[in-house]
C-alpha cells in the first residue's frame, strides 16, 4: 500500500470513527431516554411491560441505520472528494482513487497515472488529519444526554410515587389498585357521613364503621373528621378555615379537591372583601363548577336530611306539611358558615312541599330513621347533575310506593325519570336533552337556556303538567338572553344605502 | 533487444502545451484588444479538434481575430463571405475541364476555399441551406466529396463561422444538425471604454500590429496534432464523466427525472452526445492549461456555457419571455450535483 492509499484509508478510518462516535453519542442516550420514558409511561398508565424495551429497540434500530449511513458516507471516493476539498486538489484524489486498478497497457496512460500520483502526493503533503479532520461533537448529543437525564428523573419520580403509595398502606405490590372513581366515591361517602346532622358520637361511630368497612383508609377519615371539627369552630376566621382546608388537602394528598367532597361553604374560598366565587389561588370556572356541585349537594342533603322535613323525597313520601317555625330561615349547623347542611331557603321548599303533599295517605311515611337519611344524603356530587334528589332517591333502598307510582305514571324518555319533584316548572327531559344542554341531530350540542323570567321571580308563569314526556312544556329558547353581551365582531346585515340616512336620524 | 526511444515526459508535454497556448494568446493579444476569453475558447476548440461559431454584431474583430490566429499558428487561413447566391461548389471546389500538354482534355478538381487550415465562414447564416450543408461534411469528416471523388482536408482544420444576431432579414438560420457540429458557440461582447481607447490607439495610428508566428511553419501542423493528442490523453475520472452525463441528461426536455424545471418549461430540444463530448474535451484542455492531467469539476463548468448554449434549443415560450440559453445552463450547473 503506497502512501497515498494509506493516507486516504487513514482519513476514511478517522472520519468513520468520528461519525460512529457521534452516532453512538446521540442514539445511546436516546435509547436510554426512550427506555426510561417507556418505563415511566408503563408504570403510570399500566401499559404493557414490553413498551420500554420496544422503544429502546426502535432507537437502537436508528443507531444501526446511522452507523450504516456513516459507513456509506465514508466511502473511499467520498473521502477523496473531501481530501480534494481540504487540499484544493482539483479532483486529483478523486481521479486517483476512481481510476480502475488494472492499469492500461499503453505506456502513455500509465505515464499519466504516474504523473497524477506525483501531483496528488504533493497535495497530500498539505493534508494534516488532526487539523483538517478535527473531531466535532454532533449538535444533537447535548440534547440526547439531556433527554436521558430528564427521562431518568421522570422515571425516578414515578417510581418514588409508587413506593410512597405502597408505603402508605396502598395496595400491595403486584396487586391491582382500586379504580380512582371508586376511591373518590368512598371518600365522598365518608365525607358526607361525617357531615350528617347527627350527634358527634353517632357520626364518629358511623365513620368508624365506614372507615373499617368501606374505605380502608382510616387516616383519611380521621383527617376529614378533624377538618370538620375545626371548621365547625365559630372562633375561626374564614382565612383560618381556608388554611385548614389547604393543610388537610396537602396532608392527605388526595386526587380530589376537598371542596368537592365536603359540603364546605364556598364563601370560605372567596376573598376577604366578600366577593364570593373569587378564589385566591384558583380560576373562576372550576370554582363555579364546584359551587354548582355544592348547591346540588346541599339540595340533596336538605331533601334527605331528617332534620329538614320540607325537602323533596321525604316530603313526598311523608305528606306532612312543614312547620312554619322551622321554615323561616336556613339552618347552618355551625355559626361562621363553616359547614352548611342545607342551604336552601324555606320558601321554595315550602312551595315544593305544598305541591307534593298530596300523596296517598296510606302510603305516607311520617318519619325515617337516621341511617336512611344518611344513606339518602350520601350523594355523589360529581354525578348528581341538576337533580341530585333523583339519585338520592335511587340510592334509597327503602321501597316507596308513592314515588314508584309517580315514576310509573310518568316515566321519562329512555327510562329516565323526569325529576318532577313537585315544582310546576320542572319537566321531563326531551329526547337528546342533557343536564346542561340539548343534543340535536346536526348541531350536536345546543345549550338550552331558560329565560330568567320564566324560572325565577315571584311572577313566574304557572306551568302545566306535561302530558307527553317526549315533548317538554317548559319554554326554552336558543336565543341569547338579554343580558348576554352582543358580539361586536359578528357579521351584521348591511343596511341599504337608501335607509341609512333615515336610521342615523 | 533495444530500449524504446524515450520521448518527452508527460510533465514536459504538459508544460510545452501550456507554453504554446500562452504564447499564441499573447501573440494574438497584440492585435486583438480584449476578448481574451473568446480567444482562449477558440484555441481550446482548436486543440480539442472542434469548430467555433462566433456571434456578435459587426465590427468587433471577428475576421481580424481569425487572421491573427492563423498568423500566430503559421497556418493557412481563408475567408468565405457567405451570401444568398453562394453555391456549394464555391466552397468545396469543382471539376473543371483542362487540356493537357498533349492536347488531351480531362476534368481536373479545383479545390475550393475549404481546403485550408483555418476557414473563416463570415456570416454563415446568409447562405442558403444547400450551401450551408456543403460545409457539414468538411466540418465533421474533414473531407469533401465532389463528383464522387473524396478529397481529404489537411489537418488541422478549424472552421470559425460568424453570424450577426441583429440582421436576421434574408438570413437562413443554421439547422440544428449544423449547429451541433460546432464545438463551441461564443458570444463576443462589446468592448469596454478602456478597450475601445486601446483599439483606437492601435488602429488609427501609423503603428501596425501584426501577430508573429509562434510555431515553425514547417512543423506547425505536426505540433498542433501532437497537442491535440495530448488533450485526449488527459484523465477523466468516472465520477466526472458521470457528472457530464448527468448534465446532458438533465438538459433533455423529455427526461422526467431532470431536476431542472426550466428545462421542461423552456427547451425544445436538448444537447446531443456531441454536447457531452464538447464538455469533456474542453474540460481536458482546461486541465492542461492548469498543469493537471486530470479533469476537475471546475473545468467542466467553465466550458459548459459555450458547449451547451447552442445545443439547448429554446421553445416559443422562452423566446417570447426573453429567456436565454445561458439561464438554463446556469440552472443546470446549480441543480445537478457533482456527487
Amino acid at each position: 500500500m503506497d502512501s497515498l492509499t494509506a493516507l486516504i484509508a487513514g482519513a476514511v478510518r478517522r472520519t468513520r470513527c468520528q461519525k460512529s462516535a457521534n452516532a453512538l453519542a446521540v442514539f445511546l442516550p436516546l435509547s436510554t431516554a426512550a427506555y426510561f420514558l417507556g418505563a415511566s409511561l408503563s408504570r403510570a398508565f399500566g401499559l404493557p411491560v414490553w413498551i420500554p424495551a420496544g422503544l429502546a429497540a426502535a432507537v437502537l434500530g436508528g443507531l444501526i441505520f446511522a452507523l450504516l449511513a456513516a459507513r456509506r458516507a465514508t466511502r473511499t471516493r467520498t473521502m477523496a472528494s473531501l481530501l480534494d476539498e481540504k487540499t484544493d486538489g482539483q479532483e486529483r484524489f478523486l481521479t486517483y482513487v476512481s481510476l480502475p486498478d488494472g492499469a492500461p497497457s499503453e505506456s502513455a496512460a500509465s505515464d499519466f497515472r504516474t504523473h497524477l500520483r506525483v501531483q496528488t502526493a504533493r497535495k497530500a503533503a498539505l493534508f494534516v488529519p488532526k487539523r483538517d479532520l478535527p473531531f466535532r461533537l454532533d449538535r444533537r448529543v447535548p440534547f440526547a444526554c439531556a433527554a436521558a437525564v430528564l427521562s431518568g428523573l421522570l422515571f425516578g419520580f414515578v417510581s418514588g410515587d409508587e413506593a410512597a403509595d405502597s408505603g402508605t398502606g396502598g395496595s400491595p405490590a403486584g396487586m391491582e389498585t382500586p379504580p380512582l372513581d371508586a376511591l373518590i366515591r368512598v371518600i365522598e361517602q365518608t365525607a358526607h357521613a361525617l357531615t350528617q346532622p347527627t350527634s358527634v358520637t353517632r357520626t364518629e361511630q358511623d365513620t368508624g364503621v365506614i372507615e373499617k368497612e368501606q374505605t380502608g383508609h382510616p387516616q383519611i377519615g380521621a383527617a376529614l373528621r378533624q377538618l370538620v371539627q375545626r371548621l365547625e369552630s365559630p372562633s375561626l376566621t374564614p382565612r383560618q378555615k381556608r388554611q385548614a382546608i389547604e393543610e388537610t388537602q396537602k396532608r392527605l394528598n388526595l386526587p380530589v379537591s376537598l371542596p368537592q367532597v365536603l359540603p364546605i361553604d364556598l364563601e370560605l374560598l372567596g376573598s376577604d372583601d366578600g366577593q364570593n366565587g373569587q378564589p385566591e389561588k384558583q380560576g373562576g370556572d372550576p370554582l363555579a363548577e364546584l359551587n354548582q356541585n355544592l348547591e346540588r349537594l346541599k339540595q340533596a342533603l336538605s331533601q334527605t336530611s331528617g332534620s329538614e322535613p320540607s325537602t323533596g323525597q321525604a316530603e313526598r313520601h311523608s305528606g306532612v306539611q312543614p312547620e312554619s317555625g322551622k321554615a323561616g330561615e336556613p339552618e347552618p349547623r355551625a355559626a361562621g358558615g363553616g359547614i352548611r347542611f342545607d342551604g336552601l331557603p324555606d320558601g321554595p321548599r315550602r312551595e315544593r312541599a305544598d305541591r307534593t303533599g298530596s300523596g296517598t295517605p296510606g302510603q305516607q311515611q311520617t318519619s325515617r330513621t337516621d341511617a336512611e337519611r344518611r344513606q339518602a344524603a350520601a350523594v355523589d356530587p360529581g354525578k348528581a347533575g341538576p337533580m341530585p334528589h333523583r339519585q338520592a332517591a335511587r340510592r334509597d333502598p327503602t321501597p316507596r310506593p308513592g314515588a314508584d307510582r309517580r315514576n310509573a305514571d310518568q316515566p321519562g324518555p329512555s327510562g329516565r325519570t323526569a325529576g318532577k319533584s313537585g315544582a310546576q316548572g320542572e319537566r321531563y327531559y326531551a329526547p337528546g336533552e342533557r343536564t346542561d344542554g340539548f343534543v340535536t341531530k346536526d348541531a350536536g350540542y345546543v345549550k338550552v337556556r331558560i329565560p330568567a323570567s320564566a324560572s325565577t321571580g315571584p311572577d313566574r308563569p304557572q306551568l302545566a303538567d306535561n302530558p307527553d314526556p317526549a315533548v317538554p312544556v317548559t319554554p326554552y329558547s336558543n336565543a341569547p338572553l338579554a343580558e348576554d353581551p352582543q358580539n361586536p365582531n359578528a357579521p351584521q346585515q348591511p343596511i341599504p344605502y337608501a335607509y341609512r340616512a333615515i336610521l342615523t336620524q | 533487444m533495444t530500449d524504446a526511444p524515450t520521448g518527452p515526459s508527460v510533465e514536459q508535454r504538459v508544460e510545452r502545451f501550456r507554453h504554446v497556448f500562452t504564447a499564441i494568446e499573447q501573440e494574438v493579444g497584440r492585435v486583438i484588444v480584449g476578448q481574451r476569453g473568446v480567444l482562449r475558447k477558440i484555441l481550446t476548440a482548436l486543440f480539442a479538434g472542434g469548430h467555433v461559431l462566433l456571434e456578435s454584431v459587426p465590427g468587433l474583430g471577428k475576421t481580424l481575430m481569425a487572421k491573427s490566429l492563423s498568423d500566430a499558428l503559421a497556418l493557412t487561413a481563408k475567408r468565405i463571405q457567405f451570401t444568398p447566391d453562394l453555391m456549394p461548389s464555391d466552397i468545396v471546389g469543382t471539376q473543371v475541364l483542362s487540356e493537357g500538354t498533349d492536347g488531351q482534355r480531362s476534368f481536373a478538381f479545383k479545390p475550393g476555399p475549404v481546403f485550408t487550415n483555418i476557414l473563416l465562414a463570415d456570416e454563415i447564416n446568409r447562405a442558403t441551406p444547400k450551401t450551408q450543408s456543403a460545409v457539414l461534411e468538411a466540418m465533421e469528416e474533414r473531407q469533401v466529396t465532389v463528383f464522387g471523388e473524396t478529397h481529404r482536408l489537411a489537418p488541422p482544420f478549424l472552421v470559425v463561422a460568424t453570424q450577426n444576431p441583429v440582421e436576421i432579414e434574408g438570413t437562413y438560420p443554421l439547422p440544428e444538425a449544423q449547429l451541433d457540429r460546432f464545438l463551441f458557440k461564443l458570444v463576443i461582447d462589446s468592448p469596454t471604454a478602456d478597450e475601445l481607447s486601446e483599439i483606437l490607439d492601435r488602429t488609427t495610428t501609423e503603428a501596425r500590429h501584426t501577430a508573429g508566428p509562434v510555431l515553425a511553419p514547417d512543423s506547425a501542423a505536426g505540433d498542433i496534432a501532437a497537442m491535440q493528442n495530448l488533450v485526449r490523453e488527459v484523465l477523466l475520472a468516472p465520477p466526472l464523466a458521470a457528472y457530464v452525463a448527468r448534465l446532458v441528461e438533465a438538459a433533455t426536455p423529455g427526461n422526467p427525472r431532470t431536476p431542472v424545471a426550466e428545462v421542461a418549461q423552456y427547451l425544445r430540444y436538448g444537447p446531443s452526445p456531441r454536447g457531452a463530448q464538447a464538455l469533456a474535451l474542453g474540460a481536458k484542455v482546461n486541465a492542461l492549461l492548469d498543469g493537471r492531467v486530470n479533469v476537475s469539476f471546475d473545468d467542466i463548468a467553465d466550458v459548459a456555457y459555450p458547449a451547451l448554449r447552442h445545443r439547448c434549443l429554446l421553445n416559443f415560450q422562452a423566446e417570447a419571455e426573453g429567456i436565454a440559453a445561458d439561464r438554463i445552463i446556469d440552472a443546470l450547473l446549480r441543480q445537478v450535483h457533482t456527487q
